[in-house]
């Protein structure tokens, strides 16, 4: 079963995604914030990050920066409520970006699709 | 020594010296006639002795005809320097006239409709036909420019006819020339003025030899003239003409052609006198009209610099307001779709676990599906208000420059580092996203930092091509790994060791995005990252919210 880290400083939001991709077939970790999150990358071992932008202290684009730095295998899915990442263009650094929507078909089809593609090979 | 009280009678074949002109020569003293008019009538010692009685009257009737003879010349030569003094006069007021037309003028066609028509008016110096040549804007060529005169004998007398019908003054006849004549004679005289185009180097061709010598040139008869092209001898259809150089302070202006190719009357010396006089004022004229136009021309492309340049100001105003409005409406959005996912999203999953009979189905269902539509009405306005705001645009790349190195002169100042601007001054406008290729300047110029960290200079450079506009960055760091230049576009490719240059992976990838390309080269000490855009053409200036 593959684990997801599910970052989001909305409680409501996590508990609705986290309900959402658990039916999916999915083991699902939650973090509210980047710091949270930061340290549950490196006590556990996730197959995917589905990550908020804009959230209190470090933002999700911090975050991602690091990520990428650190663990570079890791898929994330940047998942906000706008297209504000556009301004920035860290955030072209994700594998994914999905608008935040009641209905989840979007993010369950870019998670699916990411995990299908596998972790991205190491260079030696 | 002859007798002093009659010398001048004495025939002093053996002795001609005179005691009161020793300077006179013994030709002239030998000579009664000549030494009579040209020195005893201005020897004091001459009318005291016709006063005095030693004359006798056969002496006066010997010496008579001689004063006579001596008068008639005298009235003879005066009534000639009066007649050349009269025509000096005229010269000399006709050039004065013609100077304060042409001097008064900064328009080259008004400049020389005025010029040749004076060369070829009756009230000015009367010659048939004036050719203009005027060195090219490079100083490569001598080419055709205007012709003014007739072209055969019908359409000179109807020429000259109707300079006499309207009897107009030599202003009234250069102002009608450029109003109502000029662009029919530059039609009329289209295949002669083309027909030179002499390269200024070619210096045996007699045109060329004449600006070079400046010194006019009687050229006769023109068909033998050697080095004279024969095409261009026989498209002037004459026997002679004068080249007349126009230079000023050695710049080489032109040359005036002036022939007589109707009346076929010998063009004088008298002719060419008048056209040298003329020729200087006309010169500088020309050469006057030349920069004013040049100015005219500078002038107007500054001030449309200038309306580029305040109406991109505004432009990077609105740009910025339309930020905040941007991040105003990422907040509002952010506040109002993360309670509608909720909503909406709880809802849904509430529906996943009640049977089709169940009575809380029907509400729960509302809900979930009036959530939704709040959801899609939030995103057609979000979308609206970002098509407002246009992604690719025609920007002046140096301006976008400056401002990023103003905004990361701080970055800099840590870094020790400098930069030098080395910008084109004749860049067109680059059509690009403003944002993205402000942000990909500002992530090279970290680049060229993390390569120097002990400083150095940057040096930046705008330069034009023929389609295109190259930016170029060149650091004097280390040159960049091998494998960081060719895993540009995936950034997770390069080991860990390389997550420095993410920021340059990512300027790749935009520029890609953007239809850009970036190029790196790396020398021994250093890199260099170039970037092309397209620059504007002939399109119109219009924004667009695509990226093409």
């Amino acid at each position: 079963m593959s684990r997801l880290l599910l970052v989001d400083d909305e409680q409501d939001i996590r508990y609705l995604f986290k309900a959402e991709l658990e039916e999916s077939g999915y083991e699902v970790d939650t973090a509210s914030g980047a710091q949270e999150a930061a340290q549950k990358l490196q006590e556990k071992k996730f197959d995917l990050l589905i990550l908020d932008i804009q959230m209190p202290g470090e933002s999700g684009l911090e975050l991602l920066q690091q990520v990428v730095k650190e663990q570079q295998s890791l898929p994330v899915i940047l998942c906000t409520a706008y297209s504000c990442y556009k301004e920035d263009f860290s955030s072209w650094l994700a594998d994914a970006y999905v608008v935040k929507s009641s209905d989840l078909t979007q993010l369950k089809e870019e998670v699916e699709r990411l995990l299908q593609q596998g972790q991205k090979p190491q260079t030696p | 020594m002859a007798n002093r009280a009659t010398c001048w009678l004495q025939n002093n074949g053996d002795d001609p010296r005179c005691l009161y002109f020793p300077e006179a020569s013994s030709q002239a003293m030998a000579d009664n006639g000549r030494r009579l008019r040209e020195y005893c009538l201005f020897c004091p010692r001459f009318l005291a002795t016709l006063q005095s009685d030693e004359v006798s009257e056969t002496t006066l009737r010997q010496v008579a005809p001689v004063m006579l003879q001596e008068l008639l010349h005298e009235r003879s030569q005066r009534r000639q320097m009066e007649r050349a003094l009269e025509s000096s006069r005229s010269e000399l007021y006709f050039l004065h006239e013609i100077n304060q037309i042409i001097q008064s003028s900064l328009e080259l066609d008004e400049v020389l409709a005025m010029g040749l028509t004076a060369i070829t008016a009756g009230q000015g110096f009367g010659l048939n036909r004036a050719i203009l040549l005027l060195t090219d804007s490079a100083r490569q060529h001598l080419d055709g420019y205007l012709a003014v005169g007739p072209r055969s004998p019908t359409d000179a007398e109807y020429a000259w006819q109707e300079v006499e019908q309207l009897g107009f003054s030599l202003k009234e006849t250069g102002q009608h020339f450029l109003e109502q004549k000029m662009l029919f004679e530059k039609e009329k005289f289209k295949d002669l003025l083309a027909s030179f185009h002499i390269p200024l180097n070619d210096s045996d061709h007699p045109f060329i030899r004449v600006l070079n010598e400046q010194q006019s040139r009687l050229v006769h008869p023109l068909d033998h003239e050697p080095h004279m092209p024969a095409h261009q001898a026989e498209t002037l259809q004459v026997k002679e003409l004068v080249v007349i150089p126009l230079v000023n302070r050695q710049r080489r202006t032109g040359v005036l052609l002036a022939d007589n190719c109707i009346t076929q009357r010998p063009i004088t010396e008298t002719d060419i006198h008048s056209l040298e006089n003329f020729a200087l004022p006309l010169g500088l004229a020309i050469e006057r009209a030349h920069l004013y136009e040049r100015l005219k021309a500078k002038l107007q492309s500054l001030n449309e610099a200038n309306t580029r340049l305040e109406e991109q100001q505004q432009y990077l105003l609105r740009m910025e307001k339309m930020a905040l409005v941007g991040r105003l409406t990422s907040h509002l959005a952010d506040v109002i779709r993360n309670p509608l996912t909720v909503i909406g999203g709880q809802s849904r999953l509430l529906l996943k676990h009640l049977g089709p009979e169940d009575t809380n189905r029907q509400p729960l269902e509302a809900i979930a599906r009036q959530s939704r539509r709040l959801e899609q009405m939030l995103q057609e306005a979000l979308a609206y208000a970002e098509s407002l705001h246009p992604t690719l645009d025609w920007w002046d790349l140096n301006q976008l420059v400056t401002q990023v190195c103003l905004e990361q002169q701080e970055d800099l100042k840590y870094n020790n580092s400098s930069y030098q601007l080395d910008l084109a001054t004749d860049l067109p406008l680059a059509r690009l996203d403003y944002q993205k290729i402000r942000y990909c300047l500002a992530s090279l110029l970290h680049c060229c930092m993390q390569n120097q960290p002990h400083g150095g200079t940057i040096h930046i450079r705008t330069r034009r091509l023929e389609e295109q506009i190259v930016m170029e960055l060149e650091d004097d760091g280390h040159p960049l790994p091998d494998q960081v230049i060719q895993q540009l576009d995936d950034p997770f490719a390069a080991p860990a060791s390389h997550s420095n240059y993410l920021g340059l992976s990512l300027c790749y990838r935009i520029l890609q995005h953007h239809n850009t390309t970036l190029n790196i080269s790396t020398r021994e000490q250093g890199n260099v990252y170039s970037i092309c855009f397209p620059h504007a053409q002939e399109e119109n200036y219009e924004p667009t919210t695509s990226c093409g």
